[in-house]
């Protein structure tokens, strides 16, 4: 047959069918259709928000294989004249960049990132180019920066934000320093002009220096190889710098940067990917709801000639179209999800990782097509077993109708067993008797279809827990995914299983507790078979996720609230203007520092933050003064003893360190933590492992005396400041001082300040923010499971309609039936349940210590709110009894004389 | 003496709607059957006598008419008086047997007497003493899909009868089977009448039935065209 035949036939055979089902196939459609915009807006967000970030650390770093920082202070000027001077470095550049405060006449400010740099010796390493001006006026070009005094270019997203144009002038601010500049015009979107997502200012080196005061030396230089030297210049180079400074390939951080927030973004898609996932469940149920109620149909398309390829290809093409015209449908859903989700996923890579600033989505004709496929195909892979299964309709059926329940049992006779010698009229007669020889009932049950099908969940579950920890593979847990891909099916898989066990009840007692239709529901589901996995699997699915969710996020909030309450203690916090931006670059002023600590009704723990890096991790070393913290909270401790921590870092001995810390470098207690910090180098023991879910949460303590010891470094970089009396006592005194230091140094340092009790409010909201994202998808998933139950249940239906209509003709009420139909519902949306409730606190586990440790670092307490799922639990219970609503009416459609005028024809 | 009929049918019509066009069923029988009848109901295809059966046996209701079966005005029942009526007055054997094939054989003809709300070990001794009977005590515990075609309308019978009702409706019974079984069901049919003193209505379009019958009603394009006593 040519394709033209087959493709003719599909629209009469099954184009015209749907058409005249329409509102059946338009459900699907919907639910589908929510799965895909679901999908679809969620990868446009990510791949936006990602992209925009590898487009800026991309930018940062431009061609430059290293960077050399001096952890605790800056590089100074006769470095980069060493490094240009050896043969083997092509160039070497040095960068300030200190986040600071922008602002235009009439009030419109931003926070931008300034960066100041070498014009010449950059230009080799980050290209950028300025804007030409609409109208041809002659634009400057870089070299205006160095000839011209007080004066920066724009990038472009900051232009757009305050309005900026070539000539414009923007009065900038950073702690006491404050200078106007002019604006030369406006970066294009490339090289570096995409840093910060546009947010930028590039300044010469000298006006940056100048603005910030600081002439000793830069925050950094970033330089390259001669082609091939790179092996060999970092060998110079460590030659050539010592311990001292801190060296580091550019690459490195790249990568780091890049797996952290492909962890992220793998994270979101897979999410995504199971809305998409449980909308499989629903075009299933409606193939082989269409599969069963075409059956004839079928039997007479064989019969007249047609080949079982033809019928596979018939009904596997409505799986096909129908992910087709549900990812089509699915476009215009997630523009209305896109925008939303745009900003909290930007948001989100801006909080944990760095600036994004997107204003419009991008999707490549790569990741469109990508969703197109995966949609289909999800769906072809839903329709491919009701396909295979009316391969195998017999064209007879097309003259007698399977409703005779013969047939369809294996032609071979059972085993034969003793006859019975009777005076019936009607005996069997003729067979001797002879021993009978049955196996045993337990090995036959494990080689049924129930059987294998248990023993096949039973491997997967049982390959979910050396998944779940292997190792991940550049930084994504692959293996983590695959294991909780396992955990899903394997629970599903044990669906019919438990479904035989149940029904193995003693029908006497289930008929005595609960009447015959509930012996006839068990009997009918104890017989449903492998498909029964599929129609469960979508509640287990659910439940699942809805479980683990619930366990993970109550688990993060508990966690974080013990780790707020103890480790965020303190009733008013301060630190330099953008401190944390700046990777707290610029210590307290002094006369500030003086004046904390002659506060006399207050106690104040200072700290010194350095920020480093550490086997290519971002990381900071903080000094803290740990006697005065253990008096008002200290660290929520995940390994190691607390008492002999405090001891040990009191003592010089050793330096606790995060878990985030811990699990991006591998180092654990035992190991050694070294670095250099001021030139000094230092070495301690990690004594302990403790929780911080800070953005920058990759941290080392050590008590704020040894530091001070070893480097010599007095300052300070924040203080928190504790008071005492009643809560709302402290809270006065913390407002008071705030408005003190306001008063006396506002005007001068623009100090951030922030109230105990606020910080801590914030800190609890940004978490929320950041599950945001994912309780959007699993309400998608809850509301396509629905459907999909139901039309399980109808498909039920309508394959039983001659005996549904016996049981009427041999004395069946309605009622009976209706209740024989709910207990059916009952018991798999009970088994779905309780399964799916197992999978979800097994996948709430991986979840926390496994894939959530891989992603971010982090791990929670383990806590379970029992409230929201024992108030949940039963709406999904309910929900799923109430989709017996249609099925039920399906049951009652024809009369019980539809059994003998089928006969009659 | 004048014995009661146990089936008294007045004007009997059932119209069907099918798209436009109005299809007459039936068109309006009259006939009374008296207790202890073996009656086939003869005619070809589309002549009214499934139409007939599925009205005789509460599955479906007349446009028009009047229906009294052992005492029972069966179009004026409600639903639950006809779901009792379905339990206890008539018993259904159908050309397809139509046994769930999720039950075993026993529990297959248990099934009406448990839905009626019978105990459970005085119902399954009478599915014994019946299956026995039949000849279908080695099959007990068999499902419907084991059976051959004569086993699986045995137990159909034994079904039926598992309630006692005093009428027995065969759809033609041996439509699916070959003479031999068909033979033998017939005689089942025929016993059931002759010693167990049960009316019985047999639609069938074959002479099978004829030896055993005790009346004739053929129809024709919903009519009745004859009616004969076979047997004196």
């Amino acid at each position: 047959m040519s394709p033209a035949v087959a493709v003719r036939l599909y629209g009469w055979f099954s184009v015209r069918y749907a058409r005249r089902h329409f509102w059946r196939t338009a459900a699907v459609i919907v639910g589908l259709s929510l799965g895909a915009g679901v999908f679809v807006a969620v990868r446009l967000a990510v791949t936006t928000s990602v992209r925009s970030f590898e487009q800026s650390m991309d930018a940062v770093t431009g061609s430059a294989d290293f960077v050399v920082t001096r952890p605790g202070g800056t590089v100074p000027h006769d470095v980069i004249r060493d490094l240009l001077s050896l043969p083997v470095v092509k160039t070497a550049s040095p960068v300030i960049a200190v986040t600071v405060k922008a602002e235009i006449p009439g009030g419109r400010s931003a926070a931008v990132r300034l960066v100041g740099l070498d014009p010449v010796l950059d230009r080799p390493l980050r290209p950028w180019a300025s804007r030409t001006a609409g109208d041809g006026t002659d634009v400057r070009n870089w070299t205006a920066l160095m000839t011209e005094r007080d004066t920066v270019f724009a990038g472009s997203a900051l232009a757009r934000r305050l309005g900026l144009g070539a000539g414009s002038r923007l009065s900038v601010r950073y702690m006491d320093h404050h200078k106007d500049f002019t604006v030369l015009g406006v970066l294009k979107d490339e090289g570096l002009g995409l840093a910060e997502g546009g947010m930028i200012l590039l300044a010469d080196l000298a006006t940056a220096q100048e603005f910030l005061g600081s002439f000793e030396g830069v925050d950094r230089v970033e330089g390259a190889f001669r082609h091939g030297g790179e092996e060999e210049g970092l060998r110079a180079l460590e030659r050539l710098l010592g311990a001292r400074y801190a060296v580091q390939r550019l690459e490195e951080r790249k990568k780091s940067g890049r797996s952290m927030v492909a962890a992220y973004e793998q994270n979101l898609s897979v999410l995504s990917f199971v809305s998409l996932f449980v909308g499989m469940f629903l075009v299933y149920s409606l193939t082989a709801f269409n599969s069963v109620s075409r059956r004839r149909e079928v039997a007479v398309l064989r019969s007249l000639g047609a080949s079982s390829r033809l019928v596979f290809f018939l009904f596997l093409m409505d799986g096909v179209l129908l992910g087709i015209v549900g990812w089509a449908v699915g476009i215009p859903v997630s523009a209305l999800f896109a925008r939303d989700l745009l900003r909290a996923v930007s948001g989100t890579v801006t909080l944990l990782f760095a600036r994004v600033d997107v204003e419009t989505v991008s999707l490549s004709p790569w990741d469109v097509a990508a969703s197109v496929v995966l949609t289909a195909g999800v769906a072809a892979l839903a329709a491919l077993q009701p396909a295979r299964s009316l391969m195998d309709v017999p064209p007879t059926e097309a003259i007698r109708p399977r409703s005779t329940g013969l047939g369809h049992a294996p032609t071979k006779r059972p085993w034969p067993t003793k006859t019975i010698r009777h005076d019936g009229p009607f005996s069997a007669g003729g067979a001797g008797p002879f021993e009978a020889h049955r196996l045993p009932k337990r090995l036959l049950e494990v080689f049924s279809g129930t059987g294998r099908l248990t023993a096949l969940g039973l491997t997967l579950l049982g390959l979910v827990w050396p998944l779940s920890w292997a190792p991940p593979i550049h930084g994504i847990p692959v293996a983590g995914y695959a294991a909780v891909f396992f955990l899903f099916c394997g629970f599903s898989l044990l669906a019919p299983g438990a479904l035989k066990k149940v029904s193995a009840l003693s029908p006497d007692s289930v008929r005595l507790a609960a009447g015959e239709p509930c012996v006839l529901a068990l009997k009918n589901l104890d017989k449903a078979g492998s498909r029964i996995a599929v129609s469960i699997g979508a509640l287990v699915t659910a439940v699942a996720l809805f479980t683990a969710l619930v366990v993970m996020i109550a688990s993060f909030r508990k966690t974080v609230e013990a780790w707020v309450h103890q480790t965020v203690s303190g009733d008013l916090f301060l630190r330099p203007m953008l401190a944390d931006l700046n990777g707290y670059r610029d210590p307290l002023p002094d006369e500030v520092v003086r004046y904390l600590s002659e506060l006399p009704d207050a106690d104040v723990v200072a700290y010194r933050r350095i920020a480093m890096t550490y086997a290519g991790v971002e990381c900071a070393l903080e000094g803290i003064d740990l006697d005065r913290l253990r008096r008002h909270g200290g660290f929520l401790f995940r390994r190691g003893d607390a008492e002999s921590a405090y001891r040990a870092m009191a003592s010089g001995e050793g330096v606790i360190v995060s878990e985030v810390f811990s699990n991006r470098t591998g180092l654990r207690i035992g190991d050694r933590f070294r670095t250099t910090v001021h030139g000094r180098p230092m070495d301690f023991a990690v004594v302990g492992i403790y929780r911080d879910y800070r953005t920058q949460g990759a941290v080392i303590y050590m008590d704020a005396g040894v530091l001070r010891d070893r480097t010599g470094d007095r300052s300070w970089s924040g203080a928190r400041v504790f008071f005492s009396g009643s809560e709302d006592q402290i809270a006065q005194k913390a407002q008071r001082l705030r408005e003190e230091l306001l008063t006396r140094f506002g005007s001068r340092y623009h100090l951030d300040m922030i109230l105990g009790r606020e910080l801590r409010q914030d800190i609890l909201e940004v978490f929320d923010q950041t599950f945001a994202v994912t309780t959007v998808l699993l309400l998608m998933a809850l509301l396509v499971a629905g459907l999909g139950m139901m039309t399980t249940l109808t498909v039920m239906v309508l394959e039983r309609m001659v005996q549904l209509n016996t049981l009427k003709a041999v004395g069946a009420s309605s009622g009976q039936i209706r209740r024989m139909l709910l207990w059916e519902a009952a018991f798999m949306t009970g088994v779905g349940s309780l399964l799916g409730l197992a999978c979800g606190f097994v996948l709430s586990v991986i979840l926390i210590e496994v894939i959530n440790a891989q992603s971010f670092g982090w791990t929670f307490l383990y806590h379970v709110a029992w409230d929201q799922l024992g108030a949940a639990l039963p709406l999904i219970a309910a929900a799923s009894l109430g989709a017996t609503v249609p099925a039920q009416r399906l049951a009652f459609r024809h009369s019980p004389a539809m059994l003998l005028r089928e006969e009659a024809r | 003496m004048d014995i009661s009929p146990i089936i008294d049918a007045e004007n009997l019509t059932r119209i069907y709607r099918l798209g436009a066009a109005d299809v007459a069923g039936l068109g309006g029988v009259t006939f009374r059957i008296a207790p202890g009848a073996f009656v086939v109901l003869k005619g070809n295809s589309g002549s009214g006598k499934s139409t007939l059966l599925a009205l005789l046996g509460g599955l479906d209701r007349p446009t028009q008419g009047r229906l009294c079966v052992a005492g029972f005005d069966v179009f004026s029942l409600n639903e639950k008086d006809l779901v009792r009526y379905r339990r206890r007055v008539v018993g259904i054997v159908f050309q397809s047997f139509n046994l769930l094939p999720t039950l075993t054989v026993l529990e297959n003809v248990c099934l009406p007497a448990l839905l009626a709300g019978f105990p459970v070990e005085p119902t399954r001794e009478k599915a014994l003493r019946w299956l026995e009977w039949l000849g279908m005590q080695d099959r007990l515990h068999h499902l419907p899909g084991e059976l051959s075609g004569g086993e699986a309308q045995r137990t159909a019978i034994a079904r039926a009868l598992i309630n006692e009702p005093p009428v027995i409706l065969a759809d033609e019974p041996t439509g699916n089977l070959d003479t031999r079984n068909g033979q033998r069901v017939v005689e089942i049919l025929g016993t059931l009448n002759r010693d167990y003193g049960r009316t019985v209505v047999m639609a069938t379009h074959a002479t099978v039935a004829d030896a055993v019958a005790t009346r004739q009603l053929c129809l024709r394009d919903g009519l009745i065209v004859d009616d004969q006593c076979l047997q004196p």
